[in-house]
Order: structure tokens, then sequence, then C-alpha cells
């Protein structure tokens, strides 16, 4: 016998009231007046939640809240995950296992599987998702080249040297030059192939073709990986774990995870940075130039955008898209092919 | 966002005559902090082994754990949505997500067109998670509901809005108390609306203090910047403009914290206090919220601080204590007329809706 409170089906009507259980069925009772009397296939109890009453649900939508928020029926659905929740050897074990597992989803499972996902996209949408951004850029951020002829036909030249030694498709690669006011001296690769080398750039590198040619490999190392193709897999995974597993935060907690997400996703682009440098160092190797050339470009770089090289750089790096600058210079200039 | 969401529900309060014949009681929520770790770190844990399947699971106990915890006059409030409904809504939702986000990130100029689809889809998607949320929740028996129109949810978070814009933002308040009047005026209890009537002067006051607020911790920040960039310019080392040193940089990220804290507690508890106050279910229940602004406000400094400082572990144990603090400062004046409140039954929902804007980030939440 179990006291509690009824309701009627669709009415706020409450009844205080007894309910009794026996082996086929139920029965709740106010005084004298029998208030339900049914088989136990006609209620349903849901899974308990510590804590939380019990309640047992008739067909007609009537219901039963045990005054005792702990008491626990015989029959209804199973009390595995009341049981998960209230152990605290579970409890301790789950709080060991969470960051571990959400470090594996985020740093291992999330990349692969948007590496993965690379290669189901066609390539009529890679060129698509290129040429339409490519058109974004350019009206909003491009003006013409008005680049010295030598200067262009230079790097040009390297440039159908680089892609025929490497074996690299003259078609799929193709260079660009523009003036930028926007990016300054700068380079950037489009899914498509499309690569842009800002005059600016080009003029801060004249002296050094082989610092040119260093970022354009490493560009071209961008497209090779499908590095845009794959954050965009890798951001829409991450939001979407992030929303099924911490959904229903207020405001203020959804700031620090906006937080978390930014340095989440600043890793992954700097592990792409890494990979396209490892892909332009090796290329540099393979064309019979030292792996410095891209040191100089990074420190042409460097002082163009007026950056400070080494103190407190490692600190700001968890905040920035690229690695440290020091760290990349140092890498190339150490760097021993694969 | 449903733990403020059911505290508005309860949030019932006599306006100070006396002499109405209800009685005016408190709300109490009895959910503990320990208590609900165990099942929050167990969600998690089950939705990422099952690749996030248990998800929809993990969200109804959470919700009905709150929900349950909340009780006025002896009832308590009860959450409805089964497992498979929000799932069955997740999954919808996903695929929505995944085309929007495909369409914008691969096709910038077919996303542009996405955009615009979007934009008004989404008044539709806001109405639907209202009235998902609000046909799940139940107290006595009965259930809410929410009545908005597509027209209304359009004017309301579309155009509005855009029309503020060309008033150089100052129409902004006036823009917010229309919303929350759209939201609050549409819900039902059974089949009884809610009645309220909100004042934009309240608005602008609130917006007022919040304008005022923030202004003192822009310079604060910008104080606490100045200094360090100055300390970095005195060595004589640096020529190149120096950077702010890490240090300088959480500080100021501490500033925001305390700022954003601060800033969301003062706003929400001016609106949700005269919300309460001029919302009423006739010969039902009456509603009163006492909320200090700068204690709301410090309660949400700390919890951010918590959940920092304890690597995200603190969450359950900030969930907990602002749902007791709403609670606290709600009464609830019951009616003779909330014996006789009858649910008149419209089954059929999907969580659609609420999930696909949660997805997009534009769930609403009541105050």
């Amino acid at each position: 016998m179990i006291t509690g409170q009824y309701y009627r089906a669709g009415h706020s009507e409450c009844i205080e009231a007894v309910l009794e259980h026996s082996g086929q069925g139920i029965k709740v009772i106010n005084g004298d007046t029998c208030l339900e009397q049914v088989g136990l296939d006609e209620v349903k109890v849901a899974s308990p939640i510590p804590g939380v009453a019990s309640e047992v649900v008739f067909v007609t939508g009537a219901r039963f809240v045990p005054r005792d928020k702990h008491h626990r029926w015989q029959f209804g659905q199973s009390r595995l995950a009341e049981k998960l929740e209230r152990s605290k050897a579970v409890i301790i074990g789950a709080v060991i296992a969470v960051p571990v597992a959400l470090y594996l989803m985020f740093f291992h499972l999330l990349p692969a599987a948007a590496q993965a996902s690379v290669h189901f996209v066609p390539d009529e949408v890679i060129e698509q998702m290129g040429s339409q951004a490519f058109l974004i850029i350019e009206k909003t951020m491009l003006d013409p080249s008005e680049l010295e002829a030598s200067v262009k036909s230079d790097i040009e030249s390297d440039w159908n040297n680089a892609l025929d030694t490497l074996k690299l498709d003259r078609e799929r690669y193709q260079l660009g030059f523009y003036r930028s006011d926007v990016l300054g001296a700068n380079a950037f690769a489009l899914p498509n192939g499309q690569i842009v080398m800002t005059d600016e750039l080009a003029e801060l590198l004249k002296d050094n073709r082989h610092a040119s040619l260093a970022v354009l490999l490493h560009e071209i190392g961008h497209v090779k990986h499908q590095h845009s193709v794959k954050m965009v897999a890798q951001s829409a995974g991450a939001a979407i774990v992030v929303a099924m597993l911490f959904g229903d935060l207020e405001t203020s907690s959804e700031v620090l995870l906006g937080t978390g997400s930014v340095l989440i996703e600043s890793a992954f682009s700097r592990d792409m940075e890494r990979e396209a440098d490892d892909y332009a160092l090796n290329k540099l190797v393979l064309l019979g130039i030292s792996p410095v050339a891209f040191a100089d470009a990074m420190r042409a770089l460097a002082k163009a955008h007026q950056l400070e090289l080494g103190d407190g750089e490692e600190s700001r790096q968890y905040l920035s898209t690229h690695p440290g600058i020091s760290e990349r210079i140092e890498y190339a200039e150490q760097f021993t092919p694969e | 966002m449903e733990d403020v969401k059911q505290s508005n529900i309860k949030q019932e309060i006599p306006d100070e005559s006396d002499q109405s014949p209800g009685r005016t009681v408190p709300v109490n929520f009895s959910g503990q902090a320990g208590e609900f770790f165990g099942i929050w770190i167990v969600n998690i844990l089950l939705s990422i082994v099952t690749l996030g399947i248990y998800s929809a699971w993990a969200k109804v106990r959470t919700h009905q754990y709150f929900y349950s915890n909340t009780e006025i006059d002896g009832h308590r409030f009860n959450y409805l949505a089964t497992p498979m409904q929000i799932l069955k809504g997740r999954i919808l939702a996903l695929i929505l997500f995944i085309a929007y986000y495909v369409l914008t990130s691969y096709f910038p100029v077919a996303g542009a067109i996405a955009i615009v689809v979007m934009l008004f889809l989404s008044p539709w998607l806001i109405n639907q998670g209202m009235r998902f949320h609000l046909r799940m929740t139940q107290y006595r028996n009965v259930r809410f509901s929410f009545e908005g129109s597509y027209g209304g949810a359009l004017a309301h978070f579309i155009l509005l809005p855009i029309m503020s814009v060309f008033t150089l933002y100052l129409a902004f308040p006036w823009v917010l108390k229309k919303i929350d009047e759209y939201l609050y005026s549409n819900i039902r209890y059974g089949d009884l609306p809610l009645q309220t009537k909100l004042s934009g002067s309240q608005y602008y006051l609130a917006a007022l203090i919040v304008f005022v607020v923030s202004g003192m911790f822009g310079v604060v920040a910008m104080t606490v910047l100045s200094v360090s960039m100055g300390i970095g310019a005195m060595d004589p080392e640096t020529t190149a403009v120096a950077d702010p040193s890490p240090f300088a940089m959480a500080a100021v990220f501490a500033v925001y914290i305390v700022m954003i804290g601060l800033v969301t507690g003062i706003y929400e508890s001016y609106i949700r206090n005269h919300i309460f106050a001029n919302s009423k279910f006739d010969d039902v229940a009456e509603f009163e919220s006492e909320l200090s602004p700068f204690g709301y406000g410090m309660l949400h400094v700390t919890n951010a601080l918590a959940i920092v400082f304890s690597l995200g572990l603190a969450y359950p144990w900030t969930k907990v204590r602002k749902s007791k603090y709403l609670a606290d400062a709600t009464k609830v004046t019951v009616l003779p007329g909330a014996e006789q409140v009858v649910d008149d039954k419209q089954d059929g929902n999907s969580a659609f809706g609420e999930e696909a804007s949660q997805l997009f980030d534009m769930d609403i939440a009541l105050t």
C-alpha cells in the first residue's frame, strides 16, 4: 500500500489516494471509492531517475504520484540507468573516462572522420566550393595585380618548373596574382587548386625566389590534403557533438563553451598548417632547395606583419589559427625529409 | 534554458492586493547537486559511448530531474517528452543542420540563398520549439501550450529587430518588450491563456543599467590592457608594437566573464520580476518574482568561475544552485480555479522544431 496523489486524466483536480499492487493488477483507492483497477499492462512507469518520484501513468492519461520520492515499483521500465547514476564507482569511473573520451573524440575520432569524409566529397563539389568561394573573395578583398612583369614571370617560371618536377597537374593548380589592401603580404589556396599570391607578398620575397616558392608549396600542401573540405567537416562535427552533449546551457556557460570551441577549432587549424608546412619542406628537398628557404619566408612575413618573435608567443599560441612563427622557423631549419 | 522556463511557469505570485481569495505559496526546488552530478556525468559518458544516441535519453532524464524537483502547492512539474520523440526530432534537425552547413560552406553562392530560406524558416522553428517545450511541460496533470502564429513570430523575431537598426537600436528595448509579450501572452495552461501586460519603461530601465554597467567594465578592461601594454613598451628590447601579455589577456578575459555574468543577471532579474508581476492565469494563479539584480548577477559570475576552475565539473552544482535561487525568489498565489483547469488535448507533437532551434542556436529562453 503506497500513498500518493491521483490525478484524473486531463484535469487539474488531485485526490489523495492509496495504490495497491497485487500479482495481476493495480488498484487505486480513495476511502471507499475505487479510482482505478487495471492490469499491469495498462500502466506505464518510466525508467526511474534518482531523487524523482516514480509515477504510474494509466492508459487513460490519469496518473498516480507516490508521496515517497524514493519509492520504486516492481514493474515498469528498466532501472539500470538509475543504478549507474547512483553507483559511486561508476560516477568516479565516469569522471575519469569522460575527459579521456572527449579528448579522443575531438582530437582523434573527429579529425579521422573528417579525413575519411573528404573522400566522399565529389570533385565537382570541391570545384564548386573553390570557385564560389573565390568569387566572393575576389569581389570583396582583391584588386587587379600591379606587379612588375619581371617579378611575376620569375615566380611563374619557378612555379611551372616545380609543378613539372613534382609531377603535379598544371591544369589543376592555378596561380594568380592580386593586389590586396585587406590581406597585405599573404597567400592562400582554394580547394579547387586556385592559389593566390598577393602583390605585397611577391614584392616582399622578390629577392629570395626560393622563399616565394616555399610559400606556394605550403599552399599546394593545403590543396593536396584537402584542408578546406576537412575543416568544414570537422567544424560541423564539433558543433554537432557540442550541441548534443552540452546543448542546454545558459548564457554564461555558453560564453565559456564558445571559448572552448574557438580553442578546439584553432587547434584543428594549427595541425593543418603543420601538415602543409611538412608538405612544403619535403617538396623543397625534392626540388633540391634547402628547407631554410621556408624559414626565410616566415621571417620576412613576421617582419612584414610586425610580429614579435620569442617572448609570450607560446602562451598566445592556443588562440591562434597558425603555429607560432618561431616554432615554424625552427622546425624548417632543423628539418630532415621523411 | 529549461529550468528558467519551468520557473517562469511556476512563477506565480499574487499582486499586493491581500484581499485576493488565494493562497500565496513558495516554489520549492529539492534537487541536489550530488544527486544530479551522478545523472549528468553518466549521461555524458553514455552519450559519448553510444555516439550521441543516448543524448536523447539524457535530455529527458535531465529535464525530468529538474521538473520533478520543482514543487508548488504540493504538486510537482512533469516533463512528458519521451526519448524516442527527442531522438527523432534530433535526427531530423541534424539532417537540416548538415544540409545547411554543407550548402553554406561548400557552395557560398547557393548558401546565400539557404541563409535567406533559413531566415524565413526560423520563425516557424521558434514557434515549434516553444510549442513542443510547453506541451511537454505538465503541472497537476494539465499541460501547457503555445499558440503563437507564423506571422507573429516573423514580425517579432525578424522584422522588428531589423527595423530597430534604423533607429540606431534606440527602439531595441521596446522590441525586446514586444518579443516577451508575444512569447508570454501566447502561453496556455490547459485551455487558459496567460495574460501578460508589459511596460516598455522597465525594458528601457534595464537596458540603461546594462549599458552603464558594461561601459564601466569596458573602462576597466581598457585600463588593464593599457597598463600591461605600458609595461611592455618600457622593455628597451622591444621596438615593435607591444602585444598584450598572456597575463593581461587572462585578466581581460576574467573581466569579460564577470561582466557577462553581472549584466545577464541584472537584465534577467529586472525583466523576470516585471513579467511575473504582470502575468496571470485568470482565477488560477498569479505570480511574483523578487530577484535581486546584483545577487542574481553575482550568482552568474560565481557559477561561471566555479565552472572554469573546476574544468567543468561544477556544472551540475551551478545548475542546481541557480534553479534553487530562482525558486526561492518566486511565489505563486493559487486561486480557487486551479482545481478546475482542463487539458484540451491535442497531440502529435514533434521535437524537430526544438531540436533544430537548439542546433542553430536560436532557442528561446523564457526568463
